[in-house]
Parts: structure tokens; C-alpha cells; sequence
């Protein structure tokens, strides 16, 4: 099999998804060879925030957890593939990385596979989530309170919804950039731009339990 | 109401920065994996970083382990990986049942009823290119109304259909063939093709196929007058790459379609 460069393999991995999920085994392995690259950057980016901290050796983990995600992608008759909309402007690649770092995530808090659900927490449900929270201000959050809460934002959320955290908050892409490149209207994008921000509080609120003896800053303040 | 908004977007900006900056920490690595630098420019970036940042995680005692995370999989790795995955899905090559294509099984999703009206009857031998598949005879019938002029030995058979009309398809090989054999049936105009997914099939241990299913109730005039139902008859590998019909394991074969009004 032609492997090639990872940028030439992801440039056919989309070839090889409707034959795959039609059910050609050469095709669904054509597929897997195409976003190898992929899959391993996103769990080597989980287990490098700390390697060699699960006490296994990184290599072995890493092919454990790529196979692992590739399960989660295939099993449930693909559902998790057959989710990705190439309207929505998500690559399959950034589709499928998204959900590498949850399932990476998931297996290594809890040791198992995240079963894929559509709309895990789509908007309507983080409303729910926004009872009052009676409570002090949250504090100082600490390099590790961050990375605990970017892994339980990864376990909670939709594809969807990480994919437009990472666009309005960490790439910092404009309402309208964002309303263009994935077709949602601007109201829309508010809204989730809104409900994610308090989300992200009601999950560090859970994180940290004594943040009425810290402030909130940047970075720099955390690494002084 | 007003500070714990303004407390929500701190928390997430501190969250989006925290990742922006692991982004930039990793960023060496990930540049290792598609192969835009070495082990040893990764060293020495990682180091420039240690010197710009203080309380970074990145240092002598990270960049080997991560290293060891990003180097791009050998040809044996990635086989073990595959190899692994195909094994727990229960369809290695060689191993166990494939699933076929996107058609299903007679009666699996919808059971239709007698075709009251049979329009057009068309006979067609479609041969393969090669020995591998057999020819096949093509039987249509079903749409609202018969067709004048239709033979039975027609070039392309015909049918008189509008939205919803069922029709039926009946793909008989010359000589038995192996039962594995699928089909794909798509409702196709003006080079633009739709897969009817909402069909039923039956295959016989010789081979043959029936498909029994209904003109979409989407379908407009526009798209019924002069389109055409095409079966794409093949193994679901031959055929899992849809129109047109590639290689001599895959044959298609066109019902020409006519409004009726």
C-alpha cells in the first residue's frame, strides 16, 4: 500500500470514506492508513502533556490509544464517521482528531471508549447546565486546573461544540469568519459563544474547590 | 448576573490561552511528525522555548518521551495497528463476514406491497467486461402506466413513474452466480446521481436480484422526466465506489424513466 506523506494521506482520506462505510474493507483500510498521521498527533498531543506519567512506555501507549480511536470510529455500524457533515466546514481530518482527544481523554480518565453520541452536549444542554451556581469567585487556575478542564470540556462537549470553542475562543476567528465557514448564522454563534463560556465556568467551579483563594489571570501570572 | 458573565468569558479565555500556549509547546513535535523538521531541530527548539518560557513543561527530561509520542509510525507499527483494529471488528481480511453495501436485505427496512400496476417490461443481456461477472438480464416493471412501444427485448427498458410510484427491478445472470452479488440502485439526471437507500433486495444462491422499492416523494418533475434508475450490480467491493461502474467485477445498467402525468 502507497503510504506516503501525512499531507498527501489526508488529502485522500475523504476518497475513502464512502466506500468504507459501504462496507469494502480495502477502502476502510485505505482510510485508517490516510488518517493515521492524524490520529497519532492527536493522542501523542493528550500524552504529551505529561509522558511517561501512566507509567507505561510512550510508544506502546500511543499505538494502544491510536487503536483505541479507531475503534470508537468504526464501531456502531461507523456512526461516529457517518456524523461528519463536509458542509459544516470541518475537514474530516479535524473531525476526526476532535474525536481522538475525546476518546484519549475519556480512556485515560476513566480506561474506556466514550460510546460517540452525535450531540453529546449540544446548546440546549449546556443551558441546562447553567443552574446558579451559588458559590465565591473562581481563582488563580493553575497550568493542571487548565489541562483538567480542557479534558473534561473535550468529554463533554459535541464535536460540534469543541470544533466552535477552538474557532471563537483558542483561534479567536471572527463571529462572521466563523458564520461563513460553517454556515451558522451570526445569532447562532452568540449564542454558543455564550453558553460554552459558562459551561467552561460550571466545569471549573467542579474542578476547583477552593477557587475563592484564587484569581483569575493569564499564563504569565501562572508561570511567574 | 453581570460579573458572573464576565467571570464565565475570564475562565474560558484563560482555558483558550492555556491551550495556545500547549499548542506552541507541541508545535516542534507536531512539525517532527509531518516530517518539516528532525529530532535535532526539535531539540534545539525545544530548548529555545525552556529559555523563553519559564515553568514550561518542555525540557530535557519531556523532549525524549515526546519524541518518542511524535516520530511518524514505522510501515510495521501502523501494520500492527490495523492489524489489531481489523481484528477486533471482526473483519480482517480472510476473516470474518463483510458487510455488503449501503443496500439491504429483502425486508430489512420496508416491505413494500404488490406493484398493482405494471407499465413496462424491458429485457436487457448486460455483459461484463471480463469473466468475472456474468451477463445479466435486467426485468423492469412497476411506474403508473403502460408503456406504448415498450418490448420486451428493448435496448433500455422504461418505465412511466412521478414521485412515489414503486417500481421493480429484477437482475437475472445468464449462469449462476456467486450470491455475494449486490446491487446499488440510483435515481440519475442530467449526470447527477442519488442513491435510493430506502430499498428492498432479495438475492438468490445463483445470484439473481430483485429490488423492490419506490421512486423518492422528493422527486420532482424535473428530476423523473428523462433521468433514469441505474443498478450498479457487482461484489460490494466492486461496486462500494458508486457510479460509474469501474473495472470488470461492476456493471450498470439504466431504466430509462418518462413523467407521467
Amino acid at each position: 500500500m502507497n503510504r506516503g506523506p501525512a499531507s498527501e494521506r489526508l488529502d485522500r482520506a475523504s476518497s475513502h470514506l464512502e466506500p468504507a462505510l459501504a462496507g469494502d474493507v480495502v477502502a476502510r483500510r485505505a482510510l485508517m492508513v490516510a488518517l493515521m498521521p492524524v490520529v497519532q498527533a492527536r493522542v501523542a498531543r493528550m500524552l504529551a502533556r505529561a509522558p511517561g506519567q501512566h507509567g507505561r512506555e510512550p510508544r506502546q501507549e500511543l499505538m494502544d490509544l491510536m487503536q483505541e480511536v479507531f475503534l470508537a470510529l468504526f464501531e456502531d455500524d461507523a456512526k461516529a464517521l457517518r456524523a461528519w457533515a463536509p458542509d459544516r466546514g470541518l475537514s474530516l481530518a479535524n473531525w476526526v482528531g476532535l474525536i481522538a482527544e475525546r476518546q484519549t481523554v475519556s480512556i485515560l480518565r476513566s480506561g474506556r471508549r466514550t460510546p460517540f453520541k452525535e450531540t453529546p452536549t449540544e446548546l440546549d444542554d449546556l443551558d441546562d447546565a447553567l443552574e446558579p451556581t451559588a458559590g465565591p469567585e473562581l481563582g488563580l487556575l493553575s497550568r493542571d486546573l487548565l489541562t483538567r478542564l480542557a479534558d473534561r470540556l473535550r468529554e463533554t462537549l459535541s464535536p460540534k461544540g469543541l470544533d466552535l470553542f477552538y474557532r471563537l475562543f483558542v483561534e479567536e476567528t471572527s463571529v462572521e469568519d466563523v458564520a461563513r465557514e460553517t454556515g451558522m448564522t451570526a445569532d447562532a454563534l452568540y449564542a454558543w459563544r455564550s453558553r460554552l463560556a459558562k459551561h467552561i465556568r460550571v466545569l471549573a467551579r467542579e474542578l476547583s474547590p477552593e477557587s475563592s483563594k484564587m484569581s483569575v489571570q493569564g499564563p504569565a501570572a501562572r508561570n511567574p | 448576573m453581570k460579573e458572573r458573565e464576565s467571570e464565565s468569558l475570564a475562565v474560558a479565555q484563560a482555558l483558550a490561552e492555556h491551550l495556545r500556549q500547549e499548542k506552541g509547546e507541541l508545535l516542534p513535535f507536531e512539525k517532527h511528525l509531518s516530517d518539516e523538521l528532525s529530532e535535532d531541530e526539535v531539540r534545539t527548539m525545544s530548548a529555545a522555548l525552556d529559555s523563553q518560557v519559564v515553568g514550561n513543561a518542555t525540557g530535557p527530561a519531556t523532549v525524549s518521551p515526546r519524541l518518542e509520542l511524535y516520530r511518524p509510525l514505522s510501515d510495521e507499527e501502523e501494520d500492527g495497528v490495523l492489524r489489531s483494529v481489523e481484528q477486533k471488528l471482526g473483519t480482517a481480511e480472510g476473516g470474518g463476514p463483510q458487510r455488503t453495501a449501503r443496500v439491504v436485505p429483502l425486508f430489512a427496512r420496508r416491505v413494500l406491497g404488490p406493484l398493482a400496476i405494471a407499465a413496462a417490461v424491458g429485457f436487457l443481456f448486460v455483459r461484463s467486461s471480463g469473466d468475472a461477472l456474468p451477463p445479466y438480464v435486467v426485468t423492469a416493471t412497476g411506474g403508473e402506466s403502460e408503456l406504448r412501444g415498450a418490448s420486451a427485448q428493448a435496448a433500455t427498458p422504461a418505465l412511466r413513474v412521478r414521485a412515489g410510484s414503486p417500481f421493480e427491478l429484477v437482475l437475472r445472470p445468464e449462469r449462476a452466480a456467486s450470491a455475494a452479488i449486490v446491487a446499488r440502485i440510483f435515481l440519475e439526471r442530467g449526470g447527477r446521481a442519488t442513491e435510493l437507500v430506502e430499498i428492498a433486495t432479495e438475492t438468490s444462491a445463483e445470484g439473481a436480484i430483485r429490488v423492490r422499492g419506490r421512486i423518492p416523494n422528493s422527486a420532482t418533475a424535473e428530476t423523473l422526466d428523462g433521468g433514469a434508475l441505474v443498478a450498479l450490480i457487482g461484489e460490494p467491493r466492486a461496486v462500494a465506489a458508486g457510479l460509474p461502474a469501474k473495472g470488470r467485477n461492476a456493471v450498470e445498467r439504466r431504466v430509462t424513466l418518462t413523467l407521467a402525468r
